[in-house]
Parts: structure tokens; sequence; C-alpha cells
């Protein structure tokens, strides 16, 4: 067998042992393998290769480097780069004849997959006659391109309904969810789920398996066909294919307020190449894809994602922490919602947790609300028993704070009253390690204020989570006076490998995410007092793309605490905020939002009934007059409020760049991602007035 | 390294409240008890992690799953795979003996440590089913025809359903065939101890442990369980009045009996650890104080009680002191006819001479100098866990009131006693 050229390829390895060809998808020694420009030329060059030497070889196994990772897809910093059609199209058209070339091989192919798997090299899989997994825990298979305003364009969209049938293709393309090996075993996207060091072995199996049948004429792949009744008709019955992607169609249009043209863009793609050979389906694909890749929301969205991939986002994020110790315990003090949330986000992350609270109760409470969260992951068959039990191991609660002393890390987390903070924050200046970071999780006071509780005059830093911690995917690290600059890179990686997104910012009055979110909230309020109605106002705002209204978000983070933080920036004058009687009436009133059932809506578990605006506009005693709202009137309002705030923040250089603000405003406040985040929203806006 | 010019320190210890059994600790096992304790302790020592060459515990009934309790203690407190673990089984003596272990060892080096103590958790003591019940099950078990199961059957009795309970056989000398209960009544009757006399040493347990609570509560730390958080023992009745006591009826024997519930110690759950560790001799260093001896003596199972005296002796001897050398005593209290049996032994000079082989009588253990924060009676009694407890008390208490030199001993059902000698270094 001819293996002349296998040396020369520099991502990817061509050997052929017994008759088998084996190509190992390598990488560079840095990142793991991508389908990057360079790395698919040599993948052209290796199939041309083993296309003329067909006679002499058996098959074809194609397989990643290790266990963790088969191909991490597309190379996203190309595809961002292109901007003319004309390239686009070039770029997709590559893929879809070399992953044609790879399935036209006349002997048999399979992909051996261990790790991830996603987007390109999922397609790449397809293009195989067959893929194996195994159960390895990072085994994770998925063409996510949806999530990022595309469709997967080199022929996934089309292999993966020919292979496991349009019924369960479908919810993998339209929310881009990825599967473990097990699952897409039953899926019957692979045809086995072994375990990892049988791989190889099992591969050539196949193979064989694969010959065999092809020599009796079969085409020796388990069909989709196999799994049910259901799929049959689907696979037999045209109408009933129209029929779900209408209401697939129906569906996502009320989910994406038909903000996202992906999804829609794939079901026309589904209807438009029903029953056509694959030739034109292909057509179609490229069409779409090349379409969605030009769209702004595409753009924004591969943006926001890139952006917040990348380390070298200024100066603390790119600190070289090489050698650096990692934080290993982590003291939380203050065992309130914050506090047991802190705690949950952190053993969830593999950490040693002491959770500190002087009050007993607030002990039990944080143990239960800890618990009750890993419980659920029980419930759901993600975690099983013995592995929370490692979980809760980790955990040390306690009311003494000389359980400090082992700790690299403190956030103190009790309520926001700066007598109280620095009281506790003093104490644990007192008994934490001489080498240990002291943070607090303040949402608005001032660190350079708190800092001065410190007797030991360490640095103090913010380090503010979002309620629920466990799953607002944004932490603001506050930079104070004193911050030293490695200190800051290092609560940046530490909030990374907790999976969080980190935005350094300067410690200003409630930093970014709250400031852009008060004014905002407080003209969604001045509106209704004038006379808008309060559903007009709901619907405005989602119709901008927010998750909910602003009444609604006001309701579940609960009003006593907007109305801190509204009531704290009105004391600063040069930020011009005043806080509307309604809030502090509904407060006086008890009627907190959610957690007391009542407030801008009546709750009832998770439903809700907004209340009439006559009765709002009772409590807060005022009687406008009422007139004709257009909603396009209100949004102007609400978009002019966090327009100016957004610009006003960027002025005084909270944030360090524009990247940091768009992160902030889509992680921490739910702004709606298709914008690419406030600070481009608001430069687009700026663009098309002038 | 030479063993004779080092010396095996405590630097610290902790442990959990001691609970009433089926108590708040119900739900609780004795791993988990052992792993609160170590976890907090080594929280607060990191230092200390790294050189830890094994982890010994004192348990005495761990239940079927937890064989080998101190290697499931090690692991689920954190604690590298590659350090070895010791469970071991000495009875009351277990939590002392975790840390004799350590003492008697061969060539240990200088940094050396080691994480010892004691555990257990007396409320998951099983019930196991009687003889007759077994017997049924093996037969239906053995039946082949529907006959044989149904005959099988029939010879069942609601009496067969009558439990065997561990915790009392557990409790009852299987040689001698008294209960431990019995073998305090023979001491109280061959040293002439009364009732009153006990319920008043009872009376003043409970009454030390109230006053100290704040001291206590340096000794542990807070326990959050399912039901609730535990930060005091929860057996101290600082209410307690010697009528109370004195209502109370004789538990082991009916009519002549002098020892009940009240003057003997409750049946509890807990567990204490301490973190050990070998340093050149002299050498000062931030420590609770050093092991200077460690003694075990047998006597007969139906006067263990006594058990303290004959260690106590034993320890004196060995290293030339008297009992006026020695400031502070930790004796534990099993049953108040027992501490105050051994006090009397310990005065008696024709019981040293005839018993110990001493010239003259050992002298007197004064009230003052002996469980001044209360006792097993008022804390509770974790069979496990006590050895370690009274040695961790007593440390502590060296150390506040700046005295040098203690002893800590307890009696051990099946006829043995254990002491350590304790000194604080500066």
């Amino acid at each position: 067998m001819p293996q002349e050229d296998s040396n020369n390829y520099e991502s990817i390895n061509l050997t052929c042992e017994d008759g088998v060809n084996l190509l190992t998808l390598v990488g560079d020694q840095k990142k793991p393998f991508i389908l990057s420009p360079a790395s698919m030329t040599e993948l052209e060059h290796a199939i041309a290769h083993i296309d003329c030497h067909q006679g002499q070889t058996k098959g074809l196994i194609i397989r990643g480097a290790g266990a963790g990772i088969f191909c991490a897809g597309a190379d996203l910093d190309v595809l961002a780069s292109l901007d003319t059609e004309d390239e686009i199209s070039q770029l997709i058209c590559r893929g879809q004849d070399l992953f044609s070339k790879l399935a036209a091989l006349k002997i048999p192919t399979v992909a051996a997959i261990s790790g991830t798997c996603v987007g390109g090299g999922l397609e790449l899989a397809l293009a195989c006659d067959l893929r194996i997994t195994s159960d390895h825990k990072k085994t994770k298979l998925g063409l996510p391109e949806v999530r990022l305003g595309i469709l997967p364009a080199w022929g996934g969209s089309t292999r993966l309904v020919d292979t496991i049938g349009l019924k369960q293709a479908l919810p993998l393309l339209l929310t881009g969810r990825l599967v473990s090996g097990r699952r897409a075993r039953s899926l019957g996207l692979v045809a086995d789920c072994c375990p990892q060091e049988m791989l190889l072995e099992r591969a050539h199996h196949w193979l064989k398996k694969l010959a065999a049948a092809r020599a009796h004429g079969h085409h020796g792949n388990p069909s989709f066909r196999d799994v049910g009744l259901s799929d049959y008709l689907i696979h037999e019955i045209p109408l009933v294919r129209q029929f779900i992607l209408k209401a697939a169609e129906k569906n996502v249009r009320q989910q994406t307020g038909g903000h996202y043209p992906a999804p829609l863009q794939l079901i026309s793609l589904l209807r438009e190449s029903d029953g056509k050979d694959l030739e034109t389906r292909l057509d179609l694909e490229h069409d779409g894809a090349v379409k969605l890749a030009q769209s702004r929301v595409a753009k924004n969205l591969i943006s926001i994602f890139r952006r917040n991939r990348d380390k070298e986002r200024g100066a603390p994020y790119s600190w070289d922490l090489k050698g650096q110790p990692k934080p290993k315990r982590i003291a939380v003090v203050g065992g309130g919602i914050m506090g047991s949330g802190i705690a949950t986000a952190l053993l969830r992350s593999g950490l040693q947790v002491t959770l500190l609270d002087l009050w007993p109760q607030a002990l039990i409470k944080a143990k239960r609300a800890i618990t009750a969260e890993f419980d659920k992951q029980v419930k759901r068959r993600r975690l099983d028993k013995c592995s929370v039990r490692q979980i809760l191991d980790r955990l040390i609660l306690t009311d003494n704070y000389s359980d400090l002393v082992s700790a690299d890390l403190v956030i103190e987390s009790v309520p926001e009253i700066a007598e109280l903070k620095k009281t506790v924050l003093k104490e644990i200046d007192a008994q934490a390690g001489a080498n240990a970071i002291i943070c607090t999780n303040t949402s608005s006071l001032s660190i350079d204020d708190l800092e001065q509780a410190l007797a030991s005059k360490k640095p103090l830093y913010g380090l503010h989570f979002f309620n629920p911690a466990p799953k607002m995917p944004l932490v603001e690290i506050v930079r104070g006076k004193n911050a030293q600059e490695e200190t800051l890179a290092r609560l940046s990686r530490f909030c990374r490998n907790i999976s969080k997104t980190p935005v350094v910012v300067a410690d200003r009055p409630a930093f970014v995410v709250n400031r852009l979110l008060a004014p905002y909230l407080l003209e969604a309020q001045n509106l209704l007092l004038e006379g808008a109605p309060l559903a007009s106002i709901e619907k405005a705002a989602k119709s901008f793309g927010f998750p909910m209204g602003p009444f609604e978000l006001m309701d579940s983070v609960g009003l006593d605490i907007i109305q801190h933080v509204c009531d704290y920036l009105a004391t600063f004058p040069e930020l011009n905020m005043k806080t509307p009687e309604l809030i502090h009436a509904l407060v006086a009133n008890k009627q907190l939002g959610r957690k007391t059932k009542i407030g801008f809506y009546r709750w009832r578990g998770r439903k809700k009934k907004p209340r009439t605006d006559r009765e709002l506009h009772g409590i807060a005693q005022v009687s406008p007059n009422l007139r004709d709202w257009p909603e396009s009137d209100i949004l102007l309002r609400l978009e002019k409020a966090l327009y100016q705030e957004a610009a006003r923040i960027m002025e005084e250089g909270i944030v360090q760049n524009e990247t940091d603000l768009d992160l902030a405003s889509i992680f921490g406040m739910g702004f709606p991602p298709f914008t690419g985040g406030i600070a481009s929203w608001a430069a687009e806006k700026s663009e098309v007035a002038s | 390294m030479n063993k004779a010019a080092t010396e095996l320190r405590v630097i610290d210890g902790l442990r959990t409240p001691f609970a009433l059994a089926n108590r708040e600790f119900s739900q609780v096992d004795a791993d988990e008890l052992g792993r609160l304790a170590s976890t907090h302790l080594l929280g607060r020592h990191p230092q200390y992690v790294s050189q830890i060459e094994e982890v010994i515990f004192g348990c005495v009934g761990p239940g079927a799953s937890l064989s080998n309790i101190a290697r499931v203690i090690a692991l689920r407190s954190g604690l590298p795979e590659r350090i070895p673990a010791l469970t071991v089984q000495r009875n009351c003596g277990s939590g002392m003996e975790s840390l004799a272990q350590v003492f008697h060892r061969q060539g240990r080096e200088v940094g050396s440590s080691f994480l010892v103590g004691g555990t257990e958790s007396m409320s998951s003591y099983p019930f196991y089913f009687s003889d007759k019940m077994k017997s049924l099950f093996t037969q239906l078990n053995r039946a082949k025809s529907p006959m044989a199961t149904m005959k099988a059957m029939m010879s069942f009795r609601l009496g067969h359903l009558s439990p065997r309970i561990a915790l009392l056989e557990g409790l009852t000398d299987p040689t001698c065939g008294l209960s431990m209960g019995r073998t305090a009544e023979n001491l109280a009757r061959e040293f002439g101890i009364s009732r009153e006399s006990q319920d008043a040493f009872a009376l003043q347990s409970h009454q030390r442990a109230a006053a100290a609570r704040e001291l206590i509560q340096e000794e542990t730390m807070v326990c959050v369980t399912d039901k609730g958080a535990l930060r005091d023992d929860s057996s101290v009745r600082p209410q307690q009045d010697m009528e109370a006591l004195g209502r109370l009826r004789p538990v082991f024997t009916k009519n002549y009996g002098t020892v009940t519930a009240g003057n003997a110690c409750a049946v509890s759950d807990g567990a204490v650890a301490l973190l050990l560790t070998t340093s050149h001799q002299g050498r000062e260093m931030d420590s609770l104080g050093v092991v200077k001896d460690c003694a075990t003596i047998g006597l007969a199972p139906s006067r263990m009680g006594l058990g303290p005296v004959f260690a106590i002796a034993a320890l004196l001897q060995r290293n030339n002191l008297l009992l006026g050398d020695i400031d502070l005593f930790e004796i534990n209290e099993a049953f108040s006819a027992q501490v105050l049996a051994c006090l009397e032994a310990a005065k008696s000079r024709d019981f040293c001479t005839r018993e110990l082989g001493l010239q003259q009588a050992l002298g007197e253990i004064h009230q003052e100098q002996l469980n001044v924060n209360g006792g097993a009676i008022a804390l509770g009694h974790p069979l496990g866990a006590s050895g370690a407890r009274i040695i961790l008390t007593l440390l502590k208490e060296l150390k506040r009131r700046g005295l040098k030199r203690g002893i800590a001993a307890l009696c051990i059902g099946g006829g043995q006693g254990s002491a350590v000698l304790l000194e604080r270094t500066n």
C-alpha cells in the first residue's frame, strides 16, 4: 500500500494497516482539530489519495486524536472574516464537495467518535456510511449552527434527516441541542455506543460487517425506519411531513417572536427539499445558508459567541497566569439566597466550599436549598446519588470564623447593608489566611468604601453574582482603586472555571447591569403612570426581544430589591434618577412581587394575571388622562432609556470596551442576543439615525 | 530519627455535639459524624493535610455497610486516596486506642501527622431477627414443594417477631453474663456507695456541664442535619435536681439496686477528631499538649468499672509520678457508682496493696480536679468517641487553667481500663 504522502499532513494523520485506512484528526499542538481552510485542504488530499487506491483497501476509519475531542466543527474566525456573498458561497461549496467525495467512496467508511463532535464535525461523520461513539462523558454530538443564526450547510441538514428521520432530526436542528453517545445510539444517529477503550476495535468490527453486507447487496446501515410506526408514516406520507413542519414553524414563531431567522429558514429548507434528489437538496441548503450568513442576526450571534470565548478581551483577561495556583477552597460568608446559590454553583464546578453563617436557621435553610438543587439533578438523571454525596462532602457548613483559615478565596454575601457588610468583612479579614483573596458580592455598594473595613490593607474586590446564581451566566468583577491587575486576572480565570462570563467593571454605583436596568424599569413605571396600559408596555418590551416584560421582571426579582437599588441610585444626583411613588407604595403594602404572590401581577404558582391599570393608578394615587398609546411610542421611550444609559456607561468608563458592555447586557439583563448586545445595538441605531 | 528525641503532640481537636440516641442524629450515620468532625478539623489546619500518614478511628458498632469506617471517613473528608486508614475496636476505649496506636508506633519521624478519633452512632445499632425467625426463613428458603412451604409458614408465631436488640446485647458481657449496669451495681455494693451520693455526683455532672456550656463550645462545632442545626450536647439538663433524680427507679437490679437512668451515662451519637503530629522533643510549637504515655490493663469483667484505677496506677508507676503530681483528671462517667468506686479504691490502702501491689494507697482524687466541666452522665457517651473526647476536654482545660499534667482514663466493657498521661509543655 503506498504511504508516501501520509506524513506530509499537519492537522491529520493517515495510515494504513491490513488494508484499512485510519484517518486521525490530530489538530495542532495547542488547539483541537477544527475544519479550517488548511485542514480542509489536507482532508481533500487525503480523501483523493484514498479514492485513488480504493482497489487496494478494505475501508476507512475516521477518529479523533483523543478521548475528549473528535472535531470541534468549522473555524468560526474564518466564517466571521468573510464579507461577500461569493466568499461565503465558496466556503460552503468547498465543504459540500469534500463531504460528498467522502460519501461517494466505494469502500465502507466508519466514524469512530469519542468526545466533542459538533457542527462541521458531525457533518463529517454524517458523510460516513456509519458512526459509532464511545460512552466517554465528554462525548457530545450535535449541530448547534442554529444558535449562531446559521444552518448546517455542509450537507448536515440534509444528511441528518436522512439518517435519523424528520421527527428526530427536527428538534436537534431547530434547537442545536447536543446529545450524549448513549442518546445518539437510541436516536439511531450512531450504530454503537461502546466503552472508550474498545472504540477502534468496534470500528473494525463494523467495517467488516458493512463489507459483508455489501457483498450480499445490502447497504448494511441500521435504518431509522426500525424505530417505530410514526417514523414509518412520516417517511412514507408527504402530507404528514408537511403537517409536522407547519406545527414546528408555529412553535418556533411563538418561542422566538420571529426575531431569529435561522430556524424558520431551516424549516422552509426542509419543506422545499422534500422529495427532491440529493444534489438539489444540497443546493437548497447552500442557498439558505448563504442568505443567513449575511444577515445581521447571524453576524451578531457569531460575534457574541467569539467574543465570549475570546480570552483576549483586554488587560486583566489576557494576563499570563501559568503556574499560578487556582483557588480550591472557597468560603462564602452569609447563607441567604445569594450565598447558598453561589455555594451551589461552586460545588457544581468541583470546588470545596465553606459556607459560614452565624444563624443556625440560615445554615439549615442553606443546606436545604443546596441539597434540593442537587436532588433535582438526581431526579432528572443528570447525577446519581453517590456523586451527589461526593459533591456535598465537599461542603462545610459552619458558624465559626476560624474555619475561614483554609479558604483561598472568600466571598462575602450578607444582606446589602453597608454597616453589616463592614463588620463581617472586618471579621473575615482577621481570620482568613494571608494569601486569601477577599471579595464581596454586592449589587450596588461602593467597593472603595467597604474596603476601609479591612484592617490588613488588603485590596477588596467585588464579585457580583446574579440571582439565581447557579443559572445566571454573568459575574461582574469590580475593580476598586487598590485592585491589582494580576488578582483581577485570577478572578476572571476563576469565573471562567465555574462556567461564568466575567466582566471587569469600575467601582461606580450599581456597576453595569443594574445601572442599565434601573432607568429602563423606571421608564416603564413612568409610562404606566402616564396612562400607558401595562399590557402594551409588556408587549412592546417582548416585541423588542426581551424574554419578559419589565413588570414581570420586577415581580420576579422582588420589588423590595428593585426599590433598594433605585433608591440607592437616586442618592447620586449626577445620575438623575428618581424612583416613582408606585413602587414605594407597593413595597409599603408588602406587595413585593412573585415571592408575596402579588406585585404588578397576581401570581398563582407559575401562572400570573396582571392587575388592572386602574388598580395600580389607585395605589400610586395618580389619575392620568387615558389616551391611545401606540406600541411604537412606548417602545421608543423604552429604547431611549436604554440607549442613553448605555452611552453614559461608556462615557463614564465603567466598562473597558463595547464587548464587555455587550456581554454584560446579554448575560446579565437578558438583552436580546440577536442584537449583538446593547453597545452594538446602540451603535447600529446611531448609524441608522445618521 | 531516634524516637527518644521525638514526642507526639496533639495539635488540635474538634468534635460534633453529642446527641441523645434517636434524636437529632437519628438519621446520621457514624461515618457522616466522623466526616463532619474531620473535615472541620482539617479545614482549620490545612498545613498538616499533606503530612498525614494514616487515619485511625475507633468505632464499636460501625454497621454492616461501614466495615473499616476509618477508610470511609478518610475518603469522604477529601484526604488523598493514598493515605491508609485503620479502624480500631477496644469497646468503650476505642477512641483512646486510636491515639495509643499512634503513640506505640515504631519509627515515627518528625513531621509525620495522624488524624485519629472515634465515632459512634448508637441510633444506628440494628434490631436483628430472632433465631426462631431466622430458622423459619431458612426453612422457607429450602422448601421445595408447596406443602413444605405451607408447613414452614404454619410454624410461624407472633413471638418470632420479637427482635434481638444489638444495643442491649452489646452492653452485656458475654463471659460473665452481666449487663454493664449490673457490674456497676457490684461496685456500689463492694464500696458501699449510696444511692444519694450517686445521684449527687450525677447532679454535679449536669450542673458543671451546664455552667461550662461556652467552654465546651470551644471543642464542638455546629452540625447541620436534615432535622436542624445542633450546637450543644443535647443530653445536658441544666434544670436537673436531686428530687427528680431520686424519683427514678433502679434499672438493672429491681428491688435493691441503686443505678438508675439518672446516674448512668446517656446513650448518644457523636464523633471526635484529633490531629496528632510528631515533633522534636521540647520544640516550641502551637499545640494543645504532648502525649507522654498510654496504658491499658485488664481486670475482672464483673468489676470492669474499676479499670481506670488499674490503668492510672500503671501510668504513675511507669513514669515515676505520684497522684499528687497530676493536676487534672478526666475519668469517663459510665456510671456514678463506677467513678465513685474508683475514687474510693484509690484512697484505700487495703485495695491498693491487695489489688495493685503497691506499698500504700494511691491517694485522693479531689472532686475539684475531676471532670471539671461535667462528664458523660451529662454530655453522653457515644462508645467509640468518648475516649478521644476526654483527651480533648482535658487538654483544653489544662490550657485554660495554665496547668501542666493531666490523666484521662476510662473503664472498658469486658474488663479493661485505659489511661493516657498528657502534658502541656509551656
